[in-house]
């Protein structure tokens, strides 16, 4: 461990193969699997809308790529701030970090901003088998990042109060591998709820 | 412990914001292509439009395995066989879903035809 020891960039980052690393690796593997199964739910029901509003009558495309966007940018300021935490950078990380929370809380304002909406105007979960299976995948989506902005803030005060420790930089390599898996997961949520009900 | 600190080298090659950017461009470029091949009709065949944005979502997928989640060289080996697990397990959920449901609903009548299947039931006589 001497090696390590006597390079302080190298003892920040935590290697693919650190046992930490690997655990985390696997329970998201496993929520991926959580994922699949509301995935399966949504395809088989997408067709049963009840004589409601299918999803090509509600979702409006432009909106949720200006969603998309902002998640995939929050997904890049986030990369970039675990570059900055390997060059032992702690100010340019925290700007970075803050910069994915201001995009990550964006993508998750204009979603609770849809789902009002749909609510309000009367297609909630209880209006179709579709839409249950809709807000179910979307909503489980959307906790997921409302969990990652609330580890987000934790991390930003802790290295604020106590610097970038090797505890504090293992704890930000796994919740940047957390963001970056949300965001793919969101490419299946773009790709199977909006664009292919737009079709 | 050389292996160690080899690894460590080809581990923080992988952290470099040219990597990153590579990796944000590539993903901009797939979802806005999905984007306007849906927005604006490209293809009139539906089959096609349905292939070419899940074929860009399954790269888009690739480029941030790569590019993001850093599966890619010695060390993560086993991150990829959990990886290979999870995708053979969601290949079975979701397509047998699909499968199962859709071949139900194939031998499932429509209103229409369970009212005249009752109505000859009914002329027959229990």
């Amino acid at each position: 461990m001497s090696s390590i020891a006597t390079k302080p960039t190298a003892s920040l980052a935590l290697a693919p193969d650190d046992k930490t690393y690997i655990g985390f690796w696997i329970y998201l593997m496993t929520d991926c699997l959580l994922f699949a199964t509301l995935f399966a739910t949504y395809a088989v029901l997408q067709g049963n809308t009840a004589g409601g509003a299918s999803a090509a009558e509600l979702f409006s495309l432009p909106f949720v790529l200006a969603e998309t966007l902002l998640l995939l940018a929050s997904s890049l300021t986030c990369g970039l701030a675990i570059v900055a935490m390997h060059q032992g950078m702690v100010r340019r990380m925290i700007i970075w970090l803050v910069a994915t929370f201001v995009l990550g809380a964006g993508f998750l304002g204009m979603e609770l901003y849809e789902f009002t909406h749909l609510v309000a105007e009367g297609d909630s979960w209880s209006r179709s088998g579709f839409l249950s299976a809709f807000f179910t995948l979307v909503g489980t989506h959307g906790l997921h990042i409302t969990v990652g902005l609330l580890w987000l803030i934790v991390m930003i005060v802790r290295v604020m109060q106590g610097g970038l420790g090797p505890v504090n930089a293992k704890r930000l390599t796994l919740f940047s591998l957390f963001w970056h898996f949300l965001d793919v997961v969101w490419i299946f949520i773009f790709t199977v709820v909006y664009l292919m009900g737009a079709i | 412990m050389t292996k160690n600190t080899a690894g460590s080298q080809a581990h923080a090659h992988t952290y470099t914001t040219q990597n990153y950017l590579v990796g944000f461009g590539l993903s901009l470029v797939t979802t806005l292509l999905a984007f306007g091949v849906v927005m604006g009709r490209w293809f009139t065949d539906e089959t096609v439009t349905l292939t070419v944005i899940i074929g860009l979502a399954i790269v888009q997928l690739s480029v941030q395995f790569v590019y993001f989640l850093h599966i890619r060289g010695r060390e993560a080996r086993w991150n990829r066989v959990a990886l290979a697990f999870m995708a053979g397990v969601v290949i079975i959920i979701v397509g047998g879903s699909l499968w199962i449901m859709n071949n139900l609903e194939y031998h499932m009548m429509t209103p229409k035809q369970m009212e005249s299947h009752m109505l000859e039931q009914g002329k027959k006589g229990f």
